[in-house]
């Protein structure tokens, strides 16, 4: 689980750093898609954690709310970069939506959740949300401005 | 329904979101506008899932509860 983890964690912020600039709808939208799955990775991790008895069931349901809590960061983002784009791909409008979204996902009051005792289990929830995290100011930062 | 049968379900609405994903990366040449309405999908089913599993935690959290001892000793006979 760990390296398939890592995988993931490594690729979502290159994707995203990829899918750079020419198409800001598109990297957008990728973006959206890639913290989608990012999410659906963390609660089968969490879910799984919680069965192999490394997590407790109180630790697990917090930290599957943070993952729901970028779920629902995420449609609303969808729901920005779907606006921008039927507004016609104004400047600035894709680089706001992608800001918001990474400040809401860094809330420390939402990364409270994640915290669980066991030193591994804490890493490997940590590398996921970190990859979501990482990976939309690397799109940020392509977006140069979009 | 049984605490763990609810997280199963959690498990198997994760893996059919997964499933999702994996299909919406097979697909080459898709729209995004195409992309857009997968991901919103995959959110969904994101949403779904947790609330299983947070019902199927709950449970779990409810069944290891101690239970506590309410009802006093007999009086002792003299």
């Amino acid at each position: 689980m760990g390296r398939r983890l890592l995988a993931v964690a490594l690729l979502i912020p290159l994707a995203l750093l990829i899918s750079g600039c020419k198409d800001p709808y598109g990297a957008s939208v990728k973006a959206g898609a890639d913290v989608a799955d990012g999410v659906a990775q963390g609660l089968k991790t969490v879910l799984s954690l919680q069965q192999q008895g490394t997590i407790t069931s109180a630790e697990a349901i917090s930290a599957a709310g943070y993952f729901e809590f970028a779920n629902k960061a995420d449609e609303a983002y969808l729901s920005c970069v779907s606006t921008a784009h039927a507004n016609g791909n104004k400047p600035g409008t894709y680089t706001a939506c992608i800001q918001s979204f990474n400040t809401t996902l860094n809330n420390p009051q939402q990364l409270v959740l994640i915290h669980v005792k066991d030193a591994s289990a804490s890493q490997t929830i940590t590398t996921i949300v970190n990859g979501l995290a990482t990976g939309l100011t690397s799109l940020q930062t392509a977006l140069g401005g979009a | 329904m049984d605490p763990n049968a609810i997280v199963n379900l959690a498990l198997i609405a994760l893996n059919g979101v997964l499933s999702l994903i994996n299909s919406i990366k097979g697909q080459s040449g898709l729209t995004d506008d195409a992309i857009l309405a997968q991901a919103q999908q995959v959110t969904a089913g994101n949403d779904a899932a947790y609330q299983q599993l947070v019902a199927g935690l709950n449970g779990a959290v409810i069944n290891v509860t101690p239970t506590s001892v309410t009802s006093t000793p007999p009086a002792p006979k003299v």
